[in-house]
């Protein structure tokens, strides 16, 4: 594309005032320049200060041009101008160029007319101004707007613009006085002569300041003097004289501006007379509608060198990109987005799409994840899942050739994750963005969560064939998902793994099942006249969903109890036989009590509908207006199917439909009324209803801490009210099996017992979720730790095998010498270089306090227990053993046989060994079958309350 | 010095000798029995001693003191000697994290010089470490 468009423009402007007759001397200043596509216009002042050839003949106006040449000295262009209009407002002039005139209207007496002789349409009396400086020699004060059209079609880049002043001449504008006019183009007021003259009389003092003007700008300043009524100079009394000197202030920094490249200061001016010493009096007053002025100032040009005017270059990243006949093309969005890396300098000022600036590191590490994750996606494929429903960034397909990813993202020096490890994969719950990693590879998808959040559905394993790099701890670390075979990777279960099920369905992400909310039944059994149709419907409505439980901290251990709550809302809708009503109208219970009003009225109501629940529905009775509307034609009442507990609700002046604890058909309202000023008490009235159709709705939840199930794998449920279980089963808890295997396990809840109502014989679809299970307490053998085979390359402990947890024997001195890793029950004890509970004491020690040095000061303590084991005891221990059949159990434990749970707290109670209590039992002195061990003096036993019954820090 | 005298002499030492010999041993055999024994005893009666209850509401692996001084005072007893007397002693049992130290002497009812007993005395002190 020719960038033709984008010429420079050296505008060369100059101010030429010339005429074969006239000296001219030329002050201006550009006030405002437009460019546009075609078209130049400039706005301006000038102030021709000239003499006069005395040429007196006759008088001629002045002739402006504005010409654009080009650097042959050719002119191109011509600038349109007209006379401004008479209000002097430059936003609305509907010429472009309005002169002053060269005389003030009383300049010279009785000439108005001259100024009409120079311009004939403008009004002097509005603004124009003239100021004959000395004979021959006067200021011409011009505002102007020159335009030039079709600067598009220029072809070179460089042209000057001048404007060329010929100057009329004027046989009238000769005068003795200098006059001064005060112009004002930094305001640009249409007012500004009015601050710039005074009228009418003047008189001052010696040292008498008279205001001038204001926004006077600064510049060539002048001597001030000044003239009554274009008489010669006098005027002032015994010859005195202004003061050469003007005085004036500046306003403050805070009154700066610029213009036009300019800084303009604002000044007030003053000026005084002085004669000396008895000065200061105007000898003459002004007469009425003169003028007298004073110029403060007129800007010093600086347009005397050429001025370059540069059009400006369309920056396609801000702009977006134009053909030569000026249509857009592509929209800056649509070029950064063509152009990757083009549009990525944050200091243009235009809107950086970080999405197209992936090639920059350093930019994108610094910005929202979303960014990142797309930069980092390294396949082409357009961005799928762009749509309004998911809120997803907007992302342009990327050309394969227009980044390296490999190099510049994926590389040693890029930002983006590698993907080898599960954390990769992660969504990002900041920015509700799915990681790249997901995104990667094509096989992989995002799937919703219950939440709106999205998971990744990765198929496509990541981890590298290096398995045997797990024996390096930071390898593992870094690469726990491979290392634990959560892809598929060769590497297997490892005992060091945290997460360890890997078989999670996709089909069950604790989610109702498809039929679970389905209505469960109709036509109720043993309902014969009462509800017609009874429906109940079930909502799991929180949950810990799915992608919850797989977190680690979620996944539980073999042997331990899962804790899950659903709240559930079921609702039930019965639709009645029989009639219904609407409100009834209120009965009026007067000015009582209102205590004793509602206990009326609800024994009222009570009593009349139990009357007709008790009686034959078609026995005839009176009533009073309170249910008449139950009447039927046959004038019968039916309530069928009320139940006597169903028999009312009372509303206090509120009515709550659907309340599902009353569960009830009729209605009862209280509606209280102050109405003193009629009945002069609270008057109270009640009315009923009876709707034909109702819904209760009931939420509940189902807390798995509140169910006792043997087994999970076989999911019988009982209430813990009814079924105590024993000790080692765990207290009421929704529990594994010690020896359940490291795999995910589902579990299903369905409404069934006929459902709240009871009269539902269906049992529903539930409510299908699943639980992580990992062994920790046996390893069900899958951990074969032989030498030098991961992941136990680092502890050749085999006698570790088959179970989470290992005996080792220690110094007390140092437990875990040469480094060694403690086991996980042993690092939170390890402080500050103190084992607590081994080398110092711990918290719940008996051995002292915290941190004091414990090791094998244990030994010279008392034993906690103490056993003189003899010939006799030994016998009598080797009945024990055999008459229990050498069972090392619990079952001899206290508070074994049921729950030993504390009622109030929930907790653990303590259990007690009965063979060392020696209590009780068959004595195995004289007896091969016993359970009683006669200890006499051989056993002693410190007290609970000698030591703490559990040290350690139980929770 | 009759030779005669000699003889009784050597026979006299030997007789000695031998008495220390079978002291000691008594001594050194029932010591690595006694370690052995208490090592073993020690660790079966920790892991008897974890309160699968505790477990089962917390997932943290605890022992009873109680049932470990127990288990341990019946598993020693059903491998000890009838022929000596052993003293237990457990100084110290954490029950959570588990750790314990005890001691065991014993005693020979068979061997004694000159009137006194030799105290074999075997200390342990054990931990259990759970796996990551």
């Amino acid at each position: 594309m020719r960038k033709k468009l984008y010429f420079f423009v050296l505008i060369l402007f100059c101010f030429f005032g010339f005429a074969s007759n006239v000296k001219a001397e030329i002050l201006y200043d550009i006030t405002n320049f437009y460019l546009t596509d075609n078209t130049l216009t400039l706005n301006g002042w000038g102030l021709i200060h000239r003499h006069h050839n005395g040429n007196l003949s006759g008088g001629y106006a002045n002739t402006y041009k504005f010409q654009l040449t080009n650097s042959s000295g050719q002119v191109v262009r011509t600038a349109e101008y007209k006379y401004a209009n008479t209000s002097g407002n430059k936003d609305s002039w509907a010429n472009s160029l309005s002169l002053t005139c060269f005389l003030n209207e009383q300049t010279v007496a009785g000439d108005n007319a001259r100024c009409s002789t120079f311009h004939d349409d403008f009004n002097l009396t509005e603004r124009n101004k003239i100021i004959m400086k000395g004979t021959n020699y006067y200021y011409d004060m011009i505002n102007f707007k020159a335009v030039f059209n079709d600067m598009n079609t220029l072809p070179d880049d460089e042209y000057k613009i001048s404007m060329t002043i010929i100057s009329g001449y004027d046989g009238y504008s000769e005068t003795e006085n200098e006059l001064y006019i005060i112009e004002d183009y930094v305001t640009n007021t249409s007012s500004i002569f009015d601050t710039s003259e005074f009228t009418g009389s003047l008189v001052g003092g010696v040292g008498q300041v008279i205001f001038i003007a204001n926004n006077a700008m600064p510049g060539n300043f002048k001597n001030m003097d000044w003239s009554i009524g274009g008489t010669t100079l006098g005027g002032i009394e015994g010859g005195c004289y202004f003061t050469p000197e003007y005085k004036y202030n500046v306003w403050g920094k805070d009154e700066l501006r610029t213009q036009g490249g300019a800084t303009f200061y604002k000044y007030q001016l003053e000026f005084s007379s002085h004669n000396g010493s008895n000065c200061g009096r105007v000898w003459d007053d002004l007469n009425s509608g003169n003028k007298a002025g004073a110029y403060a100032v007129w800007v010093k040009p600086w347009g005397d060198s050429p001025i370059l005017i540069k059009r400006k270059e369309l920056d396609p990243c801000a702009d977006g990109v134009y053909s030569e006949s000026g249509v857009q093309i592509q929209t800056a969005k649509e070029y950064a987005y063509s152009n990757p890396g083009m549009c990525c300098d944050t200091t243009k000022g235009y809107e950086v799409l970080y999405e197209t600036c992936c090639q920059n590191t350093e930019l994108i590490k610094n910005q929202n994840i979303k960014y990142l994750d797309f930069c980092c996606k390294e396949t082409e494929y357009e961005y799928y899942m762009n749509s309004d429903a998911i809120k997803l960034p907007t992302f342009k397909y990327y050309s394969p050739s227009t980044f390296d990813y490999e190099t510049n993202i994926i590389g040693p020096s890029g930002i983006c994750p590698t993907c080898d490890t599960r954390e990769d994969y992660n969504y990002d719950e900041d920015t509700d963005t799915p990681s790249s990693c997901c995104l990667k590879y094509p096989e992989n998808s995002l799937a919703y969560n219950e939440d709106g959040s999205y998971r990744c559905e990765k198929t496509n394993p990541v981890c590298s064939d290096e398995s045997n790099q797990c024996y390096n701890s930071d390898y593992f670390e870094k690469n726990t998902a491979c290392c634990c075979g959560l892809y598929g990777s060769e590497s297997g279960y490892s005992e060091k793994c945290k997460i360890g099920p890997t078989t999670w369905k996709t089909n069950l992400s604790c989610k109702d099942s498809p039929n679970a909310n389905t209505i469960i039944a109709n036509t109720p059994t043993g309902v014969t006249d009462g509800d017609t149709v009874i429906t109940e419907k079930v909502t799991f409505t929180n949950y810990t969903p799915l992608d919850v439980m797989k977190k680690n901290e979620n996944i539980i251990k073999s042997g331990t109890g899962l804790d899950y709550k659903i709240d559930v809302q079921h609702t039930v809708t019965r639709t009645y036989n029989g009639v219904g009503s609407s409100k009834t109208n209120p009965i009026d219970f007067g000015c009582q009590n209102y205590t004793i009003a509602k206990t009326n009225a609800e024994n009222y109501y009570y009593n009349t509908i139990a009357q007709q629940l008790n009686s034959s529905i078609y026995n005839s009775r009176s009533f009073d207006v309170g249910i008449k509307n139950f009447l039927t034609s046959n004038n019968t009442y039916k309530f069928n199917s009320i139940a006597k507990e169903d028999y009312y609700t009372l509303v206090d002046n509120t009515f709550v439909p659907n309340t599902p604890i009353d569960g009830s058909r009729v209605e009862l309202y209280f509606e209280a009324m102050d109405w003193p000023t009629i009945y002069g008490c609270v008057k109270k009235t009640y009315s009923i209803m009876v709707p034909l159709s109702k819904e209760y709705i009931y939420n509940y939840s189902i807390n798995f801490k509140d169910k006792f199930i043997s087994k999970l794998d076989t999911s019988v449920v009982t209430d813990v009210t009814t079924d105590k279980k024993e000790y080692l089963d765990g207290y009421n808890r929704f529990y594994t099996e010690t020896t359940t295997e490291t795999g995910v396990y589902d579990f299903n809840i369905t409404v069934s017992n006929g459902g709240v109502t009871g009269r539902l014989n269906t049992t529903t679809d539930g409510f299908s979720c699943q639980y992580g299970v990992v062994n920790k307490f046996y390893n069900n053998g899958i951990v074969d730790c032989s030498p030098n085979e991961f992941p136990c390359s680092d502890d050749n402990d085999t006698t570790t095998n088959g179970r989470g947890f290992y005996f080792r024997q220690i110094s007390l001195f140092d437990p875990f010498p040469n480094g060694r890793t403690p086991g996980k029950n042993w690092r939170d004890y390890y402080i500050d270089d103190e084992y607590r509970y081994i080398t110092h004491s711990g918290e719940n020690d008996s051995y002292g306090s915290v941190s004091d040095e414990k090791g094998d000061s244990v030994y010279i303590e008392e034993p906690m227990y103490e056993v003189t084991l003899d010939a006799d005891l030994i016998n009598q221990i080797k009945k024990y053993n055999k008459s229990i059949h050498y069972d090392y159990g619990w079952q001899n434990m206290t508070n074994y046989a049921f729950n030993n749970v504390d009622s109030t707290t929930g907790n653990l109670l303590s259990s007690t060994s009965n063979f060392l209590s020696g209590i009780g039992g068959t004595s195995c002195y004289n007896n091969d079958i016993c359970d009683k061990i006669d200890w006499n003096s051989k056993l002693s036993k410190i007290s609970d309350t000698e030591r703490q019954n559990k040290v350690g820090d139980f929770e | 010095m009759k030779e005669s005298f000699w003889g009784y002499l050597i026979i006299i030492l030997g007789v000695f000798t031998l008495a220390v010999i079978l002291l000691f041993n008594d001594v050194t055999n029932t010591n690595d029995q006694n370690y052995y024994l208490v090592k073993e005893v020690t660790e079966a009666a920790m892991i008897d001693a974890v309160d699968i209850a505790y477990y089962r509401q917390t997932g943290i692996i605890a022992i009873n003191k109680d049932k470990f001084a127990e288990n341990f005072i019946r598993r020693y007893a059903e491998s000890a000697s009838m022929g000596k007397t052993y003293n237990i002693k457990i100084y110290d049992v954490v029950e959570q994290p588990p750790k314990v130290s005890l001691s065991v002497s014993s005693k020979s009812n068979v061997f004694s010089f000159t009137g006194e007993q030799f105290d074999i005395i075997n200390k342990i002190d054990g931990i259990l470490e759970t796996k990551d």
